[in-house]
């Protein structure tokens, strides 16, 4: 069921079986795993079925490192949570980087890929998307040519697209039909009670906006509010250690990890034919559900380069404004149709009269010559980075908790990625007769300003299978606090390239079977 | 309301060639089609590189380029054996040629001989070829 917490009478304390902080992907995807099992499940979120601002605001903080986004405009604070944006892209990490890369330090998981496989399976049915193939050759429509990346150091792979689905909208349903899951709204966690050994997590206070606050006393406990809010809390949670939960290796916080993102900043030149068209084609594009065929460097390129994970895209060509005006006023006259704007269409036409020309030469002489230059999408890895941080600011929200501060830092190693993998591209496309790359933004002394986040907040509560370097265990358990887990892209130790919500939703599922194992 | 007729269209594109040689004169060659300084030249290094207006192009933006970079043996052999034939060429031997430079581009890409002009990654002997048909044969 769903309730608010508003329907609860204020000093009431609760006791359950599960207690899961945070209704987003991770969230949810735990609580149904736990439907129809007799055990009582409380899915505690923050925010309502909607927006509200003043929810919202509770996510604000303050950044003092690389510029990044205004911390409340990343993540969304109600029922679903931040896959109420999620653009639905989704592939899952490549099997290097689940590995120790001695190139890269902090590196490797505690499992390989083939240890999360069948999880990977499963979210993909969560994600609704399609089967678990990522062989970007299965995708392929039957009049196209196969891929031209078969050999050399670029391998292609297809990345799926989700509805997207929208966790707290497909899910509900379910929810509130169930017997055993009690999803509260506008239920914020304040605070994590632990015993005074710092051993056990007792009970959690939760409060909400208008001043009503109750108690949960869990068996389990599940933080799964994203990775910044999982990190507030801990670190909030002081009373009985006073760096925070968790925190007594100063790890909680670090590793603050993006997937480092240029839109733009270069393109393919080629010509009609010497790329299959659904590398770049509006056409399939426009399917939202149709894979996007994916460049990737190889495990022996990223090696010999000593890169991290390195991923592009070919977006569809753009025709600027003259040539989308000469055609506008072509077609229209040819149909007989009125033409509107028709001095701001000729205008185009003058200012850019280079461009119309060009496209008129290669339209009359040979059409199949006509150069097209798809835009050049990349994301790349950014590896761990201890100083790369979240902290909390002395700056308080309206519930009294800390806000944060992100000091987001990259590496010489992220730069050297992205040249590298430029290079990587421009050699592959060139040796392969495909065309020649132009690289519009120069990395080659610094990180280019143009280089942004992916909106992919990655680490700060790092696995790992010693204390000293993972804030969780292999089982998402924080390594000092006996029922106390961490669900979400905070647990990723490193980011890979790929977008993380599958691995996520994957992880949450892991998660589950090990909780109910726990339960039994 | 139809402003524009069909006609007007066509009387538009009809002067579009002189309004493009008002802006950037480079053009008029491409849209006029004028002949090339050098006819059996423009011909060759059409069939043997790419269209000689790029070619020359890329040469003038390697010229005009930090780049400073000698030709390699290889370059050099070719364009003296290139030289030598332009006026005998027969068709297979056209053939040869234009795989051999493809050939010599691919293994420049593979081996990593690349070069940056204007942002584009191009192939060294492709630069250098373009720069020797920029500079040698389009000013002759």
């Amino acid at each position: 069921m769903i309730i608010d917490v508003n329907e609860i009478e204020s000093g009431k304390s609760i006791q359950c079986d599960l207690c899961i902080i945070g209704a987003g992907a991770a969230g949810i995807t735990l609580a149904r795993e736990f439907d129809d099992s007799g055990l009582n499940v409380w899915l505690l979120e923050s925010g309502g079925f909607d927006f509200e601002q003043d929810t919202q605001d509770l996510y604000k903080g303050t950044s003092t490192g690389r510029n990044y986004y205004p911390l409340d405009r990343t993540r969304l604070r109600y029922l679903g949570g931040t896959t109420n944006h999620w653009t639905g892209v989704c592939r899952p990490l490549d099997e290097i980087d689940f590995e120790k890369r001695d190139w890269i330090k902090h590196s490797g998981w505690p499992f390989d890929k083939k240890h999360l496989l069948p999880w990977y399976k499963k979210a993909q049915i969560v994600c609704q998307l399609d089967d678990f193939i990522y062989d970007v050759s299965h995708w392929l429509p039957q009049d196209q040519q196969p891929s031209p990346f078969i050999k050399g150091n670029i391998k292609a792979i297809a990345s799926q697209h989700s509805p997207p689905t929208r966790f707290g909208k497909v899910y509900r349903q379910q929810i509130q039909a169930s017997c055993n899951i009690t999803c509260c709204l506008h239920a914020n966690v304040t605070h994590l009670q632990v015993n005074k050994t710092a051993s056990r997590l007792q009970r959690l206070r939760i409060e909400t906006l208008d001043g009503i606050l109750i108690n949960i006393q869990p068996q389990f406990t599940v933080l799964a509010g994203g990775s910044i809010e999982n990190v507030r809390l801990l670190l909030a949670s002081n009373d009985i250690e006073p760096m925070g939960l968790g925190n007594s290796h100063d790890l909680v916080g670090r590793f603050f990890m993006e997937h480092l993102v240029l839109t733009g900043g270069g393109a393919l030149l080629t010509t009609k034919g010497r790329l299959p068209s659904y590398w770049y084609h509006p056409q399939y594009r426009s399917r939202r559900r149709s894979p996007t065929p994916t460049l990737l460097l190889d495990n022996e390129l990223q090696s010999r380069e000593e890169t991290g994970n390195y991923s592009a895209i070919l977006h569809s060509p753009k025709r600027n404004r003259a040539v989308r005006s000469m055609r506008y006023l072509e077609t229209s006259m040819r149909k007989g149709r009125e033409i509107d704007d028709l001095w701001e269409h000729l205008g185009n036409i003058i200012v850019d009269i280079d461009d119309v020309a060009s496209n008129l030469y290669y339209r009359s002489t040979d059409n199949s010559k006509e150069p097209i230059e798809p835009v050049l999408y990349q994301q790349w890895e950014q590896v761990p980075n201890p100083d790369s941080r979240i902290v909390l600011s002395s700056e308080r929200d309206r519930l009294g908790l800390p806000r944060v501060t992100l000091d987001w830092r990259l590496s010489e190693i992220d730069r050297h990625t992205l040249v590298a993998g430029q290079q990587a591209m421009a050699r592959e496309v060139g040796q392969l007769g495909i065309g020649r790359l132009r690289i519009d933004t120069e990395a080659t002394e610094a990180m280019p300003d143009a280089v942004h986040g992916g909106y992919h907040q990655l680490g700060m509560t790092r696995m790992h299978e010693f204390p000293d370097r993972g804030v969780v265990n292999a089982d998402c358990r924080l390594h000092s606090i006996d029922n106390l887990y961490i669900a979400g892209g905070s647990v990723f130790p490193t980011a890979g390239s790929s977008n993380p919500t599958l691995t996520v939703v994957a992880l949450a599922l892991r998660l589950a079977d090990h909780l109910k194992e726990k339960l039994q | 309301m139809r402003l524009i007729t069909r006609r007007c269209f066509l009387a538009f594109l009809s002067i579009l060639p002189l309004a493009v040689d008002a802006k950037k004169p480079t053009w008029r060659q491409i849209l006029l089609q004028n002949p090339a300084s050098q006819p059996d030249w423009k011909t060759l290094i059409n069939q043997l590189i790419g269209p000689y207006s790029s070619v020359v192009n890329v040469g003038l933006a390697c010229q005009g380029s930090s780049l400073a970079i000698e030709n390699s043996p290889w370059s050099e052999q070719y364009i003296k054996q290139l030289t030598k034939s332009v006026n005998t060429m027969e068709n297979d031997e056209i053939t040869t040629f234009r795989d051999a430079y493809r050939s010599r581009i691919k293994h420049d890409f593979q081996e990593g001989g690349i070069l940056r002009v204007n942002g584009y990654i191009l192939s060294r002997t492709e630069v250098e070829i373009c720069r020797w048909v920029a500079t040698t044969i389009d000013t002759n």
